[in-house]
């Protein structure tokens, strides 16, 4: 039966162009839920460390959830392995309707391993699985590699996770793309595929998905969408999607600008996803199923870039290629993240690349003659050659493909400094300065600096009473103080681990608080035939962080390396930035809370044995002690 | 009479609808069960739904060798399970392409509104599907058009 009982894995060995089945045991399913719970899971089980991220013996994981294949809305898939950026966790989701062809093709993961010795594509049509020739697709863009196998297969419901030419040259931050635009972008899970010389994963399935109890899921889906549609923030939402939050941080001065030396972008209104609703959008589209459709297509009428159409953007890209780089020009930014789409590559990470450049232009530490292009701020043509570039790995842009940690520490004299990344992952066009739950949340990522392991939005409610009630101080509710986030932190990161693993839409389901454990648990067990409790819901989710944080610790990882760069610590934000003019980043305070609300130990930043015990992951910690890491024993004073 | 009808350009491509009528009908999330089916073009951002017009003169009805297909006073043609072999004739003479064959159940899927309150139009997020006169909907066509026409818009996607 389809999502009920065991799991069903597929195993594809590229090298040998051979496949099996196999089952996931029922004890697991409900340990980890599906999608990025098993991911971790299976990554941390069959990825050893020092694997090398591009070579033949990294793995990459496909998985769907519980909740893929259903009415609840905005399904998702997860693909994980080991990270070429980060060396540690690889981990992306994305929407669209990958994640429910796969649960109707009753797969709950599809692993590619080893290494195909010409490029192929892979086709999954339930039970039935094609290695095929991919030679005439190489070296096509997302875009017409997902139309081409589209026709090729001549089923327009098939659908297909690409990568586009900057991950067959080994661009370290690709990504894989479905739906068109949908993009499981970050951590280079694109190059991972690259490597292993597979263009793309098409799925298609024809089973249906019989809920346990029907008639319960009904009643629950019925109250999930009246709480969708009754939500403030809906309008909003459909009409601006998430590029509503580039006015919103700009008010709040911590909208990332000029490659965070401040956060307030004074041309923030030309570049505003209120402009771009009002001038370019055509229509709202949606992932599978979702009432809240936030995706948007547009269109622009005129001038240099007449005729350019295409869906989104996304804040995060949008930010990337406005106020980051001091570009004023919206249909010029729409176009460099077009280029992104259709190259493959993650907008966040090339957006980065580029705006340290132009810093360290300004700073001349690597001036615009040393890179033979004029790399003053928001420089249009540089922008988008600079895209170019990194995808084709040509001129600066075969140093900048390396992702700006990579790329700062060749160019040395002091460059290192000013690549705004955690753990080699790029962050994203939010302050943590003004934004210190965001912020911590970067630092203690398992995939480095990203706000979407932990989003804790409830630091921006405001909501004093709550804040004091839920995390124990009224500061908690403020996003420019620093007390009670390392609690808030550790709550959100657990929900987002759940969410990530049913596997739905963190917009809808944290964002709008439209599933929270409670609610998550009833609709589980209304699939699964399962009695879960709101606690064991977030008992999985904090054994997903656990696991997570295994993974690194064997990669070398403590509490040395959970820091943003030194300028957050250092440089307040400038005056023009309003109601955050002022602040730093208090680290220090925050993490001990974080990792005592965690019951870590303190000192290295790492779960004690204990916590492993008490979670079930007994035989995690035996890994780690087979490979010789020493566990805290102790329990710190609990904080939580 | 009601009908459901199909404004596309306010459709988000969610296929939310095939996930309502499959499960309304079969207790199961199975767009291929479904009775309304949305035809996408991601490339040029197309979305249409495609059901049963309830034609006057159905070809389906007409051409049923089984006689296994009447339309009722209402305009919805409904399938006699006992007399309908799967032969699939109905599936290729509909010119709107909006019969589908029930794999596991060798059965064609019509649209029948769910018997008046479509399950299809209650989870419908835009309004793309709505439950209404038809007269009701080429009234607001014609008012979309001569709006466009006003602010001089040409058709463009």
């Amino acid at each position: 039966m389809n999502n009920r009982g065991a799991g069903r894995l597929l195993r594809i060995n590229l090298t040998l162009g051979e496949h099996r089945e196999e089952e996931i045991a029922p004890g697991i399913m409900r340990k980890f839920l599906g999608s990025r719970g098993l991911n971790m899971y299976r990554i941390f089980r069959e990825i050893p460390a020092g694997t090398d991220p591009m070579g033949p013996a990294n793995k990459l994981v496909f998985g769907c959830g519980p909740l893929n294949g259903t009415l609840f809305p905005g399904s998702r898939y997860n693909v994980s392995a080991r990270s070429p950026q980060t060396g540690l966790v690889g981990d992306s989701n994305a929407g669209g309707f990958f994640g429910a062809e796969m649960r109707f093709a009753v797969w709950d993961q599809i692993i590619l391993e080893g290494k195909a010795s010409e490029p192929v594509y892979v086709f999954v049509e339930d039970d039935r699985v094609q290695i095929r020739s991919a030679e005439h697709l190489w070296g096509l863009d997302t875009y017409d590699t997902q139309r081409r196998i589209v026709e090729e297969i001549g089923d327009p419901d098939v659908q297909v996770a690409s990568i586009g030419p900057a991950a067959e040259r080994g661009v370290r931050f690709a990504g894989i793309f479905n739906n068109l635009v949908r993009a499981a972008a970050r951590t280079g899970m694109g190059t991972v595929m690259g490597a292993k010389n597979v263009k793309a994963l098409a799925i298609r399935g024809h089973q249906p998905v019989v809920p346990a109890d029907p008639k319960r899921f009904r009643t629950l889906m019925q109250e999930v969408d009246r709480y969708i549609y009754d939500h403030p923030e809906y309008e909003s939402r459909r009409l601006l999607g998430t590029t509503r939050l580039l006015t919103s941080l700009n008010a709040m001065g911590i909208l990332v600008t000029r490659h965070h030396t401040t956060g307030h972008f004074s041309a923030a209104e030309r570049v505003s996803g209120e402009r771009l609703a009002r001038e370019f959008n055509t229509k709202n589209r949606a992932c599978a199923a979702c009432t809240a459709p936030c995706s948007r297509r547009y269109v622009i009428p005129g001038g240099e870039y007449a005729g350019l159409r295409s869906e989104g953007p996304e804040f995060e890209p949008l930010g990337a290629f406005t106020s980051r780089v001091m570009n004023d020009d919206l249909p010029l930014a729409l176009e460099a993240i077009d280029r992104c789409n259709r190259y493959g590559m993650d907008a966040l990470a090339v957006g980065e690349a580029i705006s340290m450049m132009m810093e360290l232009n300004e700073r001349g530490i690597f001036t615009s003659e040393e890179a033979g292009l004029d790399l003053t701020w928001g420089n249009g043509d540089t922008i988008l050659s600079l895209v170019d570039d990194i995808a084709s790995r040509e001129n600066l842009g075969a140093l900048l493909s390396e992702g700006a940690a990579r790329a700062a520490a060749k160019i040395g004299r002091g460059a290192e400094a000013y690549a705004m990344h955690i753990k080699g992952l790029e962050l994203i066009q939010a302050d943590p300065r003004g934004l210190k739950g965001y912020g911590l949340g970067f630092c203690v990522a398992s995939r480095g600096g990203d706000h979407l392991r932990a989003e804790p939005f409830f630091e921006l409610s405001e909501d004093a009473a709550e804040g004091k009630r839920r995390f124990g101080t009224e500061k908690a509710a403020f996003p420019g103080e620093f007390e009670g986030k390392g609690r808030l932190v550790r709550y959100f990161e657990n929900w987002c681990a759940v969410i990530d693993s049913l596997n739905v839409c963190k917009n809808t389901a944290v964002c709008m608080e439209a599933l929270p454990f409670a609610q998550a648990a009833k609709l589980v067990n209304a699939v699964r035939g399962w009695d879960m409790t709101a606690d064991e819901m977030e008992l999985v989710g904090e054994r997903i962080i656990h696991i997570e944080r295994a993974f690194c610790m064997r990669e070398g990882i403590d509490r040395s390396h959970d820091r943003p760069p030194r300028r957050f610590l250092e440089e307040p934000l400038p005056d023009e930035c309003g109601p955050s003019a002022g602040l730093i980043f208090e680290l220090e305070p925050m993490l001990d809370e974080y990792y005592s609300a965690r019951q870590w130990d303190i000192e290295s930043g790492w779960p004690t044995r204990a916590r492993f015990m008490a979670l079930g992951l007994e035989e995690i910690a035996a890994d780690l002690d087979a490979v010789g890491l020493n566990l805290p024993r102790e329990d710190t004073k609990t904080d939580a | 009479m009601d009908r459901i009808t199909v404004t596309p350009d306010r459709c988000t491509g969610c296929r939310a609808c095939e996930m309502a009528c499959s499960f309304h009908h079969t207790d199961s999330f199975s767009p291929e069960r479904s009775r309304i089916r949305v035809t996408k073009d991601e490339f040029r951002g197309i979305d249409v739904p495609t059901l049963c017009r309830q034609c006057v003169r159905p070809p389906c009805v007409k051409w049923c060798p089984a006689d296994a297909l009447r339309q009722s006073p209402t305009g919805i043609v409904e399938v006699d399970a006992d007399r309908c072999y799967g032969c699939g004739i109905c599936v290729e003479v509909c010119p709107y392409h909006a019969v589908n064959m029930d794999r596991l159940r060798g059965l064609p899927l019509i649209c029948n509104t769910c018997g008046g309150n479509p399950a299809c139009v209650g989870r419908c997020a835009t309004q793309a599907l709505r439950f209404e006169h038809p007269e009701r909907a080429q009234a607001r066509r014609r008012q979309l058009l001569s709006v466009m026409r006003a602010k001089g818009v040409d058709d463009d996607e």
